[in-house]
């Protein structure tokens, strides 16, 4: 399978924007950069859209999702934008029940922990991902030469969720099946695979110019776990795409001792949190991968001429790949303030 | 969406069929597996005894090429295999105390015929009949010829039936004499070379790794197949459970390329009865472990009718562990008994020389296999491809390598192609 030929990658839209240049190796003229999570909750304009609309509704209901993916790039200039939704919302639709408790994250009704709960998992029925295609759709028709970075969590990260019923510190749940019941845990991230699959590929056939795979929890395995029971199904879920020539990115929090393991599932590039500096990262991955990243949140909150030295230190380092896209190290926090991101966009895009 | 077309159909979840469904979709083929029964993993089982869960058929592995370690740390067991102890076994001869087994050997074959554990249990006239074979030129055999008649020429009937019979039938469950020669791998050819038995059975044991010539893993072997069902279904394997091919007929409905890796589809189950009988113990004196890791049962002794017994707890520190203070101890039996735990109660009892009264004993379970016989020349249809413990030999080192060689054989560009043109001709591939 191949993209239509109106999609943005193909009729000229996006496939010489600064982004897409750099994901696949390239220097453009200005360094691109965008934030995770910089569509919603720092953003005052966010919350007053998302007043008396529950979290979830929201990433379903096609004008605000789209509104949502659409603030932050008017607001900041961001090179690209990153649609709005939750790493949830596949398990959402294919009928898992789950909700979004303020202050704690999502929770599961009826977590999935046995064989048995996992034989009632179902796959997505097509017409649940309406909403989705019509809000990429219309964002994708707003954004015009801006690209849409479609997203999803990881097979690890949602399986995680889905074990231990929501949040948790250190995913032991997860980890406790993953070794005492392996056929269950190929099975439950297999079904998480497919699903995560999907709803990149329906974002991407909407519009989306490129996905990013999130697997945030991932710092919690070693090496040897990660390779023989996580990265096969996160090969699974970038082989759904397999036709799609989209950029992948690849990002996880903790990811030092699996960077190059996490390259390996089909990432075209890699996502790096701030623990590791990137010419690290560089190193570790065996040169030749663009990166995104890796400015560290903690310091957003800081005096700007401590962030400034920060960012031009990322940039500099960023120098040893072929390819940089300025990132966070993880999402916007809550309580950023909106004016620091505008200002590094604008930083970023004068270094060049 | 998905290509759905299956290029592997593979009969038999046994560990052969498992290993050579997993080797196939890590190539990125597509394989179906079909098992009759609702579980995998066939006679490589577990049973719950006394609380835990233990190995109800193979419960080690030969360490004769890594095969096994080698799988076992594929599927992250790695850190989990494990030597049996250092005590020796023992040998309960047709008449008389039980002795240990020299161990210097294998098969049973001395390998210093002339030290005292040898001669102990030949007696000084069966110890120097064997030192013979020191002497006699090796000028080749036929080829067919079976183990037993080699070692009887060599160092005599008393090596034969004393030493040889009893070590060979708990690794084979058969008589020497009815074993061929070239089933024993690479005794053959160590002979040739070094022109002695006893300098050839030197040699084999200096070959095998760490000078064990068994390895197991913590919490049993059974945990191979849990690993393995899991891998399959990583690598996207479809299992059809209870779904029974009854013929060779039947072969033909499949799609792909068709790998039989079960017995009885090709020719009528034919094989010998093996019945284990497992004992949970409360028995202190077993704590001085009497006999190591257990005791092998010359043919002909008629005290017990058990044909070996181990001592599964004093065989393995992990065992022991999970144990608790209890003794588990497994005898195996030719035939069906009746009566069992009875019958390996008092065999127990003879074999260990402690006395094991009804109420030492916690739990009781039996288990039966049946081995399959070896898939004779005639059964073979032609086209067909077989793996497993009917054309691959005794043992899941065995049974595992042949199964491996056979997929390269699958994978290989050439036959590939030779494959795929016969599957055309069959109309298989739709």
């Amino acid at each position: 399978m191949t993209l239509n030929s109106d999609h943005p990658l193909l009729d000229g839209r996006t496939a010489n924007s600064p982004i897409i240049r750099a994901y696949r190796g390239d220097r453009p003229e200005t360094t691109p950069v965008w934030f995770m999570r910089q569509a919603g909750r720092s953003l005052p304009e966010y919350r007053k859209l998302r007043e008396g609309n529950e979290m979830l509704e929201a990433c379903l209901t096609p004008d605000l999702a789209s509104e949502i993916t659409l603030q932050p790039v008017r607001r900041h200039k961001v090179d690209a934008a990153i649609f709005f939704s939750d790493i949830v919302i596949p398990a959402k639709l294919a009928g898992v029940e789950v909700e979004i408790v303020p202050g704690r994250g999502p929770v599961f009704a009826n977590p999935i922990r046995t064989a048995a709960d996992v034989a009632k998992l179902r796959p997505i029925e097509p017409e649940a991902f309406a909403p989705i295609r019509e809000a990429v759709a219309q964002t994708v028709a707003e954004l015009g030469t801006t690209p849409l970075i479609g997203f999803a969590g990881a097979p690890f990260t949602l399986a995680s969720y889905l074990v231990e019923g929501g949040p948790s510190k250190d995913q032991q749940r997860a980890r406790t099946l993953m070794y005492s019941d392996p056929q269950t845990w190929a099975t439950l991230l297999n079904w998480c695979a497919d699903i995560a699959g999907e709803f990149m590929k329906v974002q991407v056939e909407a519009g989306a110019s490129a996905v990013q795979l999130f697997d945030s929890w991932v710092g919690s395995l070693s090496e040897q776990q990660y390779v023989r029971r996580v990265a096969p199904h996160s090969k699974r879920a970038f082989q759904s795409l397999r036709g799609y020539d989209v950029p992948k990115i690849h990002f996880g929090v903790g990811s030092g001792e699996v960077l190059k393991a996490m390259h390996s599932v089909g990432a075209d590039v890699m996502g790096v949190d701030w623990r590791i500096p990137l010419d690290e990262a560089d190193r570790r991955l065996g040169g030749g991968i663009p990166l995104q990243g890796n400015i560290d949140p903690a310091l957003l909150g800081a005096p700007w001429h401590v962030l400034e030295a920060h960012v031009r230190d990322v940039m500099e380092r960023g120098r040893a790949a072929p390819g940089h896209v300025v990132n966070l190290g993880h999402g916007v926090g809550p309580d950023t303030d909106p004016d620091v991101l505008t200002k590094i966009v604008e930083l970023v895009h004068q270094e060049g | 969406m998905r290509v759905s077309t299956t290029e592997f159909t593979v009969i038999g979840g046994g560990i052969a069929g498992l290993v050579t469904a997993r080797r196939l979709a890590m190539a990125g083929r597509t394989v179906r597996l079909i098992e009759a029964s609702n579980h995998l993993g066939g006679t490589v089982a577990s049973h719950l005894v006394g609380g835990i869960n233990l190995d109800a058929g193979a419960e080690s592995f030969a360490t004769r090429n890594n095969t096994i370690a080698d799988l076992a740390r594929e599927l992250g067991l790695g850190d989990d295999v494990v030597s049996p102890s250092a005590e020796g076994a023992w040998l309960q001869p047709v008449h008389g105390a039980a002795l240990p087994l020299p161990n210097t050997g294998v098969l049973g074959i001395p390998a210093t015929p002339l030290d005292g554990h040898t001669i102990a249990v030949l007696g000084l006239a069966g110890a120097l009949r064997a030192q013979l074979d020191s002497l006699i030129p090796w000028l080749g055999h036929r080829t067919d010829i079976s183990l037993g008649a080699l070692v009887r020429r060599r160092m005599g009937k008393a090596t034969l039936e004393k030493l040889v019979a009893p070590v060979v039938h708990g690794v084979y469950s058969l008589h020497p004499n009815d074993l061929p020669l070239e089933r024993v791998a690479g005794l053959k050819e160590r002979l040739a070379l070094h022109g002695s038995l006893a300098a050839a059975a030197r040699s084999m044991r200096d070959a095998m790794p760490a000078g064990t010539a068994v390895q197991g893993i913590r919490g049993g072997i059974n945990r191979l197949i849990t690993e393995l069902a899991a891998d399959l279904t990583t690598y996207g394997v479809i299992i059809d459970f209870e779904r029974r091919i009854e013929s060779a007929e039947a072969l033909a409905d499949l799609d792909g390329t068709v790998i039989v890796a079960a017995p009885g589809i090709l020719a009528p189950v034919r094989g010998r009865t093996v019945t284990l009988a497992t004992l949970v113990l409360d028995a202190p004196e077993l704590d001085a472990e009497p006999r190591g890791s257990g005791v092998l049962v010359a043919p002909g002794c008629t005290a017990v009718s058990a044909r070996a017994l181990t001592h599964a707890t004093a065989k393995w520190q992990w065992l022991k562990e999970y144990a608790e203070g209890r003794h588990i101890v497994r005898l195996s039996y030719n035939d069906e008994p009746d009566h069992l735990v009875e019958v390996a109660r008092h065999d127990a009892e003879v074999l260990l020389g402690v006395s094991l009264p009804q109420e030492s004993v916690a739990d009781f379970a039996r288990q039966q296999w049946i081995r399959p016989a070896p898939l004779a020349a005639a059964e073979r249809t032609d086209g067909v491809i077989v793996v497993g413990e009917t054309v691959g030999g005794t043992g899941l080192a065995g049974i595992v390598a042949h199964a491996y060689a056979t997929v390269d054989r699958l994978l290989a560009p050439a036959a590939d192609e030779a494959e795929s043109e016969d599957a055309r001709e069959n109309g298989r591939h739709d």
